[in-house]
């Protein structure tokens, strides 16, 4: 029985514990660990993803994939690129975020209307917004260096808002809107909520251009932080958030999703990253141990499931 | 049908005509469920009553004719329109959001607000464990319904439709996984249901639940209404003859030699929590039956012999060797042959051929010896074979399975089983979905099986079935096996006395 | 004699189940459209050279389809060929003088099949889902790939390994040869032999599956290590197209492959699906490629016109559903209203 309390507070601060761990673990053996440079640079690295993984933990939970993400936002910093020298960079900004919503909508009418399966539409978009991006900024990024304030998003306390306000705003719609239940149950059970009267559609064309609002705040902080406008950016960053959002617990196949997992997860992959990097390893063995990690904690579900099953 | 009483009817269907490709499920047919009255609706598999309630669920839209709420034609687009309409309707296969409370399952799509806006959790939970103490349940609110037990989950659903105040309930198969106090609760909340004015729609295989609860009879056959009107003027052969179309001669009990050794020997198989200390003997040529009520523990011995599940202690002997706990393959590989109860998640590979199906559990056989490659010629004439010795109706062998009747996919999955040439099978339900021609040339199958000397565990549900092609029977109860009966003792009082655990532990 | 070799060509033709002909007929519309604009289009050099284009992404696809007709994904694999091409490359000059040509493949080939086991393992012995942990995998063999690589681009020019992809026998390209042979094998494989049977039972149904006697483990890792020996052919037939290899290659390959997968028809649902669609589905896709630069398309447009060629081949079920539909609706109301004519 102590071994089910263990797996129950595994499942509650598992993901805590690691970091916590990990963190003390470098900050003793790396002095240069403990400065608050590690902070800021923590989140900054981290911050995208982040975002991008606020929007997927609620997309998956809703049961659909969005694999158009990376490529989102690539269109969204190109946009921002092109639009810059007619509108300043503010009102780039919000034509940026205005392209990545509409972009959304058009996943999830695709989906919705055409009954395409989420995986495979999204997998057609992909497409679709990295060709719009490599076509509308002529396969050149565009350089923003000389754009005044075009710095200003990667600033902490940007940073810091936009993570806090992307899971602010995640939590209010997940644990205490109507609308994030529903979205649970059309993950859970679509043909439950369909039963139910919940508007099946609606909600997976919000969850899409939620998603992809994320994923274009996402785009508009990594096109500050590089002062480009780049028609590659974003490459299988589609992949990598959904790493993390898995990692911390979303269930794949939808109806239970884990923000603060999702959180957890990116801040884990970011101090191991930063660690690695003080340890002098190199980007491509960090690479094998975020795998590694991923594993390991898939691992150990399976390990559990075995053992929940022989019990 | 003549008036059977001065009150106007809550929900009427007229002419309704529904067809799928292929085949027409509703031709034509007229219904009406009045208020405060329970309206049995019975007919055998395929008879389209399922398709009719799903037409007045609003989950299937009808090709022609009207249905009328109050005399008002009601236009049903969609489940949810039909529970606006006030008609909601509790499916065989539940359907409830498994990472939901029952509570959150309850209240979706019509949340109570705080403030207009963020869900009132509370509220929520308070209201559903009232209904739940209304309904004599215990069923806790809060936790995930995908946790809770099949029977739980049942009485979920039968709470969302209460609490939506459905003015009309129609339940398909509500019993099928309940346990007995559990269809006792279920009577009560009918009963109580039916005061409070709601016309009950009742579906079921079950006479004695019809005669116990109805008070009206839709007969339905072929896409038809055949027959119906107040219950009390028909008697059980009368709605059978309907459903049938013609009488049905009770067929002779079972005779015939039965071999002396022991094709296998189940002794002292123990499950914690699940059935314990389960031992009978099974002849060579014998067909035993394995009757009990849902959650006795039947099916799960029947998974644990063919090493589906496992269990703690006992052993196995088949054909005279032990049999290890090893898994299904060990098992067919010693002989063992074992027919799921679940045809369409556990039987059926649905969009393989029927060629495909048949042979799956023969691939070695059919294989070149040095190349691997399966020779085509040995599969068709396999398949060709069976076709003919089990009379299974399909247009080609490379037809997809999941486009046969009921029967026919069933008697491919004997096929499958019977190609391995197994001597004992362990059969869960056969004729379960199944039409009445095929079942009786399943019944004349076991029969022809026992004659080649195959020993027959049938696991049923059906008592009539169990009579008929039985040569003795054992009872469980609560895991334990409470009755043995020999041919001339069996009976249905009698078996659904062991079943009920008023015959003690008769062994 | 005769008899016997028509019956195997009938019961070829029945084993690639090819009833589903809309990705054929896409791919016949486009090449006759586009060689009616351009005659050139049409000649036997040019149809040639997309054959063999369509080889590298179209054999990993016969890999990719096997597997997602037995119900997973393998997310892995654009990482695998990076560290299959590199390890290729990379071993080529030891390994070739020792064992020849021959023997090289087959040891790139176990390679492949050893990673594929590795993911089968994951999947069949912890029970994780097949997508998380291909996920995961892709990781790790793209840090190996980095790892075995050094980071650096890897070249290898030697005569016989260009001649792998680059040599052609009476002008048909060896990997459009190689190719073909691995669709026929597929095919078969699939529908004539018992793992083939087995991978669309569990597919299927997994519990059936097991019921029937099925080591559902055991199909996964032959299933996963098939994967890991198409890509290794893969890996090493592009590696010698492009006289080297990248560590950082084949990023988002494995969304192509089950683009091409897909567009072939399978479902992702699992349980049936044709690996000569997907060969054809991947000659359709290289047959568009090879428009693009004869119609002169602006090379950025081109993602936009693939992306949206398969989302509108994706739809077209639906879309031939609902045709279907309002056909029958309409046919109903025909004879309602022919009936009522009749009684009034």
């Amino acid at each position: 029985m102590s071994e089910a309390r263990f797996w129950r507070w595994w499942d509650r601060y598992g993901l805590l514990a690691i970091l916590t761990f990990s963190v003390i673990a470098l900050a003793v053996t790396q002095p240069h660990f403990r400065s608050w440079y590690t902070a800021l640079n923590l989140l900054s690295t981290s911050a995208p993803v982040a975002i991008a993984g606020a929007g997927m933990t609620l997309a998956i939970t809703c049961g659909v994939f969005d694999l158009s993400i990376g490529a989102l936002l690539a269109l969204v910093s190109v946009t921002i690129g092109v639009t810059v020298p007619y509108l300043g960079f503010a009102g780039a900004m919000a034509a940026g975020l205005t392209v990545g919503v509409m972009a959304g909508l058009v996943n999830g009418l695709i989906v919705t209307r055409l009954r395409i399966q989420a995986f495979i539409a999204t997998l057609g978009t992909m497409l679709l917004w990295r060709g719009l991006a490599l076509w509308v900024g002529g396969g050149k990024d565009s350089n923003l260096v000389h754009v005044p304030g075009v710095k200003v998003l990667s600033e902490w306390w940007w940073l810091a808002f936009l993570v806090t306000g992307a899971y602010g705003v995640g939590a209010l719609i997940y644990y205490r809107l109507p609308l994030g239940m529903r979205l649970r149950a059309v993950g859970s059970s679509a043909s439950s909520a369909w039963a139910s009267g919940v508007n099946v559609n609606a909600a997976k064309l919000f969850v899409f251009a939620y998603t992809a609002l994320m994923a274009a705040v996402a785009g508009a902080v990594t096109t500050s932080q590089l002062a480009i406008g780049g028609c590659n950016l974003g490459v299988a960053f589609e992949l990598e958030t959904i790493t993390v959002v898995l990692l911390g617990g979303t269930a794949l196949r939808g109806g239970l999703g884990k923000l603060g997992g999702t959180l957890l997860a990116t801040a884990l992959l970011g101090v191991m990253r930063i660690g690695l990097d003080l340890a002098n390893v190199k980007d491509e063995y960090q690479r094998l141990a975020i795998g590694l990690l991923l594993l390991a904690a898939l691992a150990l579900d399976g390990i559990r499931r075995a053992r929940k099953e022989a019990a | 049908m003549e008036e059977t009483n001065n009150q106007s009817p809550l929900v009427s269907a007229h002419g309704i005509r529904k067809s799928f490709p292929g085949v027409v499920a509703l031709d034509g047919v007229d219904f009406t469920a009045q208020a405060s009255r329970v309206h049995a609706v019975v007919g055998e598999n395929g008879a389209g009553k399922s398709t009719l309630m799903k037409v007045l669920g609003g989950v299937y839209q009808q090709d022609a004719g009207t249905v009328l709420m109050d005399g008002n034609p009601v236009n049903l687009r969609s489940p949810h329109q039909a529970i606006v309409a006030g008609i909601s309707v509790i499916y065989q296969e539940l359907d409830l959001a498994p990472h939901l409370t029952a509570a959150e399952n309850i209240h979706l799509g019509r949340e109570p607000r705080r403030h207009g806006v963020l869900t009132d959790h509370a509220a929520m939970s308070r209201a559903t464990s009232a209904l739940f103490e209304e309904m004599d349940v215990s069923i806790p609110a809060d936790v995930p319904v995908g946790q809770l037990s099949l029977a739980d989950r049942q009485m979920v659903e039968i709470a969302k439709a209460i609490s939506r105040k459905s003015r009309v309930i129609i339940m398909d198969e509500p019993t099928s996984s309940l346990t007995e106090r559990e269809v006792g609760v279920l009577y009560k909340i009918i009963r109580r249901l039916r005061e409070q004015g709601c016309a009950i729609v009742y579906i079921s295989h079950r006479f004695k639940e019809i005669f116990d609860l109805a008070d009206d009879v839709t007969v339905m056959r072929d896409g038809r209404v055949v027959g119906g009107g107040l219950l009390r003027d028909f008697d059980r052969a009368a709605i059978v003859r309907m459903m049938v179309g013609r009488d049905v001669q009770e067929n002779s009990r079972r005779t015939g030699q039965v071999g002396s050794e022991a094709a296998l020997r189940v002794q002292g198989l123990s499950l914690q929590g699940v059935f314990n200390d389960v031992s009978f003997d099974l002849h060579a040529g014998e067909t035993l039956g394995m009757c009990g009520l849902a959650g006795c523990g039947r099916e799960e011995v029947a998974r644990a012999l063919f090493g589906l599940c496992s269990y703690d202690r006992g052993s196995i002997e088949l054909l005279g060797k032990p049999l290890p706990p090893e898994g299904p393959a060990a098992a067919i590989r010693r002989g063992l042959g074992f027919l799921s109860e679940d045809r369409r998640s556990e039987g059926i590979f649905a969009q393989m051929s029927v060629s495909a199906n048949m042979t799956l559990m023969i691939l070695r056989r059919l294989a070149w010896r040095v190349s691997g490659w399966l020779s085509s010629a040995a599969e068709r004439a396999v398949v060709d074979s069976h076709t003919v010795s089990m009379k299974i109706r399909y247009a080609f062998p490379s037809q997809e399975v999941r486009l046969l009747s009921g029967g026919n996919q069933q008697k491919v999955l004997l096929a499958r089983i019977l190609a391995t040439g197994c001597r004992v099978l362990i059969l869960c339900e056969p004729t379960r979905g199944v039409d009445i021609g095929a079942k009786n040339e399943i019944y004349a199958l076991l029969r022809e099986l026992n004659r080649q000397g195959v020993a027959v565990l049938l696991i049923s549900s059906d008592l009539p079935e169990v009579l008929e092609v039985c040569h003795r029977a054992v009872v469980m109860f609560q895991g334990r096996l409470a009755g043995n009966l020999a041919r001339e003792a069996m009976s249905e009082e009698a078996i659904m006395h062991c079943a009920t655990g008023l015959a003690g532990g008769a062994a | 004699m005769n008899e016997s070799r028509t019956s195997f060509w009938r019961r070829l033709a029945a084993a690639a189940a090819w009833r589903e002909r809309t990705v054929f007929m896409a791919l016949a519309v486009l090449f006759l459209a586009v060689s009616a604009v351009n005659p050139r289009f049409a000649a036997l050099s040019n149809v040639l050279s997309i054959l063999g284009d369509s080889a590298y992404i179209g054999i990993a696809a016969i890999g990719m389809t096997l597997c997602i007709i037995f119900g997973a994904f393998d997310l892995s694999i654009g990482a695998l060929l990076a560290l299959l091409s590199v390890a290729a490359v990379t071993w080529a000059p030891v390994l070739h003088p020792v064992t020849g040509t021959a023997g090289f493949l087959a040891v790139i080939a176990m390679a492949g099949a050893g990673c594929g086991l590795v993911n089968g393992a994951l999947v069949a012995g912890l029970r994780i889902p097949a997508f998380i942990a291909t996920l995961g995998m892709m990781y790790v063999y793209r840090g190996a790939a980095f790892m075995l690589s050094g980071g650096q681009d890897q070249r290898l020019a030697d005569d016989w390994f260009l001649a792998l992809a680059n040599g052609d026998l009476a002008g048909v390209p060896v990997v459009f040869m190689v190719f073909a042979v691995l669709v026929l094998l597929g095919t078969l494989l699939l529908n004539r032999h018992p793992l083939g049977r087995r991978i669309q039972a569990v597919g299927n149904s997994p519990k059936a599956a097991r019921a029937a006697g099925i080591s559902v483990p055991r199909t996964t890792l032959a299933v996963f290590a098939i994967v890991g020996v198409f890509t290794a052919i893969a890996a090493v037939l592009q590696a010698s197209l492009l006289r080297g290899a990248q560590p950082g290659r084949g990023v988002e390959f494995e969304l192509y492959v089950i683009a091409t997968v897909v567009l072939g028809g399978t479902s992702l649902d699992g349980g049936k699906g044709s690996v000569i669609n997907t060969a054809i589905a991947a000659v359709l896709l290289a047959t568009l490629q090879c428009s693009f630069s004869f119609l002169t398309v602006n090379p950025y447009l081109q993602k936009i016109i693939i992306g949206g060629v398969l989302l509108a081949a994706f739809s077209m079920n639906y879309l031939r559903e609902r045709a279907e539909q309002s056909r029958r609706r309409r046919a109903q109301r025909i004879k309602q209203t022919g009936k009522d004519k009749v009684t009034g």
